[in-house]
């Protein structure tokens, strides 16, 4: 469908350095090359000359051109155009970076921009964005700690249905809160806005929906597993804290239980935990028994000032390093360890160790029906800034705590705290914005594949019952690469045809050349 | 009457403002400085190759986005110059320095820019600055300084200049407060043994952030050539009683490891080498270090460099204990880089006293009056990074919207 487009540009030569007679030249080299109508407004600059648009002729043009001279985020709000021209057709192209100095060249650059858009503005399809109101009105909290309880609470606080989903027995009331205690979430599947969480709950299986889920994750025991033939007691570190009395001779805490397998990748240990362990464990007097073994001392921050508490206390910190790794001496209640900075090996009296807690990442096969973008190794990654802050490629599922990755205990509060504030705003706005331009795929040409199915990094493409690879609009966002992967060339993007990119290839070199 | 009054427009404070604008609150961005965005503004992107989420990008986006957000006020260039509680909210007393641009007829052509004859009297918005608006330093302009020079208000298409601008007053009410004020970097000059202020080549990683945004690459200050051999010095006034403060700074690891891959990145054929006290990056010990591998041009390893002397032809003489050994190491480097912590503003405290806040021994804000509606966020409370503030700021907008909306 070719449609006339109407291409306005500013007479306007403060900005641009190119004059009147200049300008001029551009119209009409422009009205040569295209099928619709060209019109020199006057500048762009100032609510007047904004509104003036209203009532300029357009001759029949349903989508329009603006040529604007001056940088594009100066003038925020868009011009109000003829009521026959649909807002979502009007395409600003940005000129300021055609007109660094009045050249021929300059100008050919210019009409090239404006016809290229023309060219671009004449094939598309009415680019809107569909507000796609949210079906459902609850927020699923998913996790059993603490911190997923004071979050589900906070939620239904501000007004909002909040379902929390937990393994365990819990008796609390408040408004707007249900408790789906006893229960283990499987599966979230749906589109944005209106998942549904299917959910065993005392071995009866049943299905709840959402239009937003919250995932607070949680940390672990480490697999404590004592070295065979040694006497030595192994805590876990955070029992340790609720029962810190009880150590007669050496005591070790260990940074990482691991430390004592060469093979074993490292973990990363709660050092806020261990170290206001240690800290208390000095207060009973034992500090000259205890010993804490680590590659780096992670006190970041104040906890440093914690970390010289414990160490002017008489706690002694000993660093090793990944070559030299402690080791347990058999049959006696030593580990040696290879101290970095007096470069001897220490011998340690340790009756107890204290070892680790370890994050729990979440069910490769949990994280692959969330479409989190997952690592190798199945830990969740989604905080960079392309995602925002602790949140999925998916709109509506958040992740917070150790979902992502460790952290320090008062990272996590803030982290939550804005996840929550988030859910609000998201929650108030009502709707879901799909976006404008999604992929489609031709049903003849598929031939079952699955290559789009494993490279949508939003999971919206899927297999139907009759083997041909669907996408799901209302989850595409319109990124391209299955449109670049597909071997049977099955996949177009909606808005956005091939007939059309090579129109806009053809343009971009006219314009280099 | 704004609903919420942001103290400081670094990323706690962004972050904030964007998250109250997006649940439709009206917010009032004081800033110090002549651009709103903090100290990401001075910094370089750290992923020339790919993304090492230094989050430098982060609040820089956010303040474009809300550039144009209606309910958002950012006042730049202003100082608090006293404080009372007023109908339910509290009132401040600002000093606005005048600007000599005019921000609301200012298109952000950056034609002025380029007819500057003095270099740094006209400084043009970095990308992601609030508000997009050139500011005159009337200290080097021409103009005030003196010949009268014009050239700027002749380019500017819009007629934005007002050489005339005095110092003004004014007075903001808002119903609450966020105190984001920040940290400042720490001065090396008190730690003498490095050299800082005498040895030229011995730079601050923010000297080095302004070479690279001056330049586009590392380069000597005495004779303008590509480092050949680079340190790069961890735990500059942080960690320490002499010349610095006690506390770890927490996010000069992160910054230091991710800036050394990027000089690496840049610079191919330079040696770099990477000396810390422990490394407290949070992320798994293998992801902060699995880049490197086995590149033999960059050595990242524990220790502690005792001293910094001048050596022949402008290089450096350092003194280092290695860890793996223990024995003490000498070595010259073309260029020392010292990775410096942050430490609390002085106006931080004078602020917390005027609002009834409490501070500790090192100035960072300990308490908050939610009571009033005075909450504080971001780094003024503790060392934090760069992301870890901007959600310090989202997370602050809860309590803030608790208290607008709550009834007690």
């Amino acid at each position: 469908m070719n449609s006339k487009v109407c291409i306005m540009l500013s007479d306007c030569g403060a900005c641009s350095g190119i004059g009147k007679a200049d300008t001029e030249r551009i119209i009409s080299m422009l009205s040569q090359e295209s099928a619709g109508s060209v019109i020199m407004i006057k500048s762009l600059c100032g609510e007047d000359a904004r509104k003036n648009l209203q009532d300029i002729p357009v001759g029949g043009c349903d989508r329009a051109v603006i040529g604007q001279w001056c940088p594009a985020e100066r003038t925020g709000k868009a011009p109000k155009m003829p009521k026959s021209i649909d807002p979502a057709l009007v395409d600003i192209v940005d000129l300021s970076l055609t007109s660094d100095k009045a050249s021929k060249r300059n100008i050919e650059r210019t009409v090239g921009a404006l016809s290229q858009a023309a060219a671009r503005l004449s094939l598309a399809e009415p680019l809107k964005e569909r507000k796609i109101a949210f079906a459902s009105k609850a927020v699923a909290v998913i996790g059993s700690s603490e911190r997923a309880v004071a979050a589900a609470r906070l939620l239904a606080f501000h007004g909002l249905t909040t379902k929390i989903i937990m393994p365990q027995t819990h008796s609390m009331k408040a408004k707007h809160l249900e408790v789906i205690d006893e229960s283990n979430a499987q599966c979230l599947s749906g589109i944005p806005g209106n998942f549904k969480i299917s959910l065993t709950r005392k071995g009866v299986e049943t299905e709840t929906d959402a239009a937003a889920v919250l995932l607070v994750g949680e940390r672990c025991f480490a697999d404590v597993n004592p070295p065979k033939d040694s006497k030595i007691k192994v805590i876990p570190l955070e029992q340790f804290a609720e029962h810190p009395s009880g150590a007669v001779g050496g005591m070790v805490f260990i940074d990482d239980l691991n430390a004592f397998n060469s093979k074993a990748a490292p973990v990363v240990p709660a050092w806020h935990t261990l170290l206001e362990a240690t800290k208390t464990a000095a207060k009973d007097k034992l500090a000259d028994n205890i010993a804490v073994v680590a590659r780096d001392v992670k006190a970041a921050g104040l906890l440093e000032l914690v970390w010289k508490e414990a160490a002017e206390a008489g706690v002694k910190f000993i660093r090793y390093d990944d070559k030299t790794r402690p080791k347990i001496e058999k049959g006696e209640n030593l580990i040696s360890v290879k101290d970095l900075v007096l470069g001897e090996t220490l011998y340690l009296q340790a009756d107890v160790l204290v070892a680790p807690i370890t994050t729990r990442p979440w069910e490769p096969v949990f994280i692959e029906k969330l479409f989190i973008p997952s690592d190798w190794d199945f830990k969740a990654r989604s905080r960079g800034p392309q995602r925002g802050i602790s949140q999925s490629s998916c709109d509506g599922v958040f992740l917070v705590g150790y979902s992502n990755f460790a952290k320090l205990t008062d990272e996590i509060e803030p982290e939550l705290s804005s996840t929550i504030v988030q859910i609000i705003a998201m929650m108030r706005q009502g709707y879901h914005i799909g976006k404008a331009a999604v992929a489609e795929i031709t049903e003849a040409k598929c031939s079952a594949c699955f290559t789009c199915v494993r490279t949508c990094p939003y999971r919206a493409a899927e297999m139907n019952d009759s083997w041909k690879a669907v996408i799901i609009a209302d989850k595409c966002q319109g990124c391209g690469n299955c449109v670049a992967v597909c071997p049977s060339k099955a996949i177009e993007l909606k808005n956005c045809t091939r007939p059309q990119i090579a129109k806009e290839i053809a343009a971009s070199m006219e314009v280099v050349m | 009457m704004s609903d919420v009054i942001i103290i400081g427009g670094g990323p706690a404070g962004i972050g904030a403002a964007e998250t109250l604008l997006s649940l439709g609150k009206t917010v009032m961005v004081l800033e110090s400085a002549a651009f709103a965005g903090g100290v990401p503004l001075d910094l370089s992107c750290k992923g020339d190759v790919e993304c090492t989420r230094c989050h430098v990008c982060m609040p820089r986006d956010s303040g474009s986005r809300m550039a144009n957000a209606s309910g958002l006020e950012v006042v730049p260039m202003a100082a608090i110059e006293g404080s009372s509680s007023k109908d339910g909210g509290t009132e401040f007393k600002l000093k606005i320095s005048p600007r000599y641009v005019n921000i609301g007829k200012c298109t952000g052509c950056g034609k002025c820019a380029a007819a500057c004859p003095v270099i740094g009297a006209l400084v043009a918005p970095p990308h992601g600055a609030v508000p997009n608006a050139p500011y005159i330093n009337s200290e080097i302009c021409q103009h005030f300084t003196s010949k009268k020079c014009t050239e700027c208000a002749k380019v500017c298409p819009t007629g934005a200049f007002d050489y005339d601008e005095k110092l003004k007053t004014a007075a903001v009410q808002g119903k609450a407060v966020i105190v984001a004020t920040g940290m400042d970097p720490i001065d090396p000059t008190g730690v003498q043994h490095y050299g800082y202020g005498y040895l030229p080549n011995v730079l601050t990683s923010l000297d080095a952030e302004r070479i690279i945004a001056e330049h586009g690459e590392i380069r000597r200050p005495t004779d303008g050539q590509k480092p050949k051999k680079i340190m790069i010095i961890q735990c500059v006034g942080s960690r320490t009683t002499k010349g610095g403060v006690e506390y770890c700074s927490k996010f000069c690891c992160k910054y230091g490891l991710r800036f050394a891959r990027a000089l690496v990145e840049r610079v191919p054929d330079a040696q770099v080498d990477f000396l810390y006290m422990d490394l407290r990056t949070f992320e798994p010990r293998t992801e902060a270090l699995a880049w490197i591998g086995d590149r033999k041009n960059f050595t990242v390893s524990q220790g502690v460099a005792s001293v910094i002397q001048k050596g022949a032809n402008n290089t450096l003489l350092v003194r280092r204990t290695t860890a793996s050994d223990a024995t003490i190491e000498e070595g010259t480097y073309d260029m020392v880089i010292l990775s410096v912590g942050g430490q609390p503003r002085p106006e931080t405290k004078v602020l917390a006293e005027r609002l009834g806040l409490k501070t500790d021994s090192f100035g960072f804000v300990v308490s908050q009056d939610s009571w009033r509606g005075v909450f504080v966020a971001g780094s003024c409370k503790a060392p934090m990074d760069i992301e870890e503030s901007f959600t310090d700021g989202k997370a602050t907008a809860l309590s803030v919207l608790s208290h607008l909306e709550v009834k007690r």
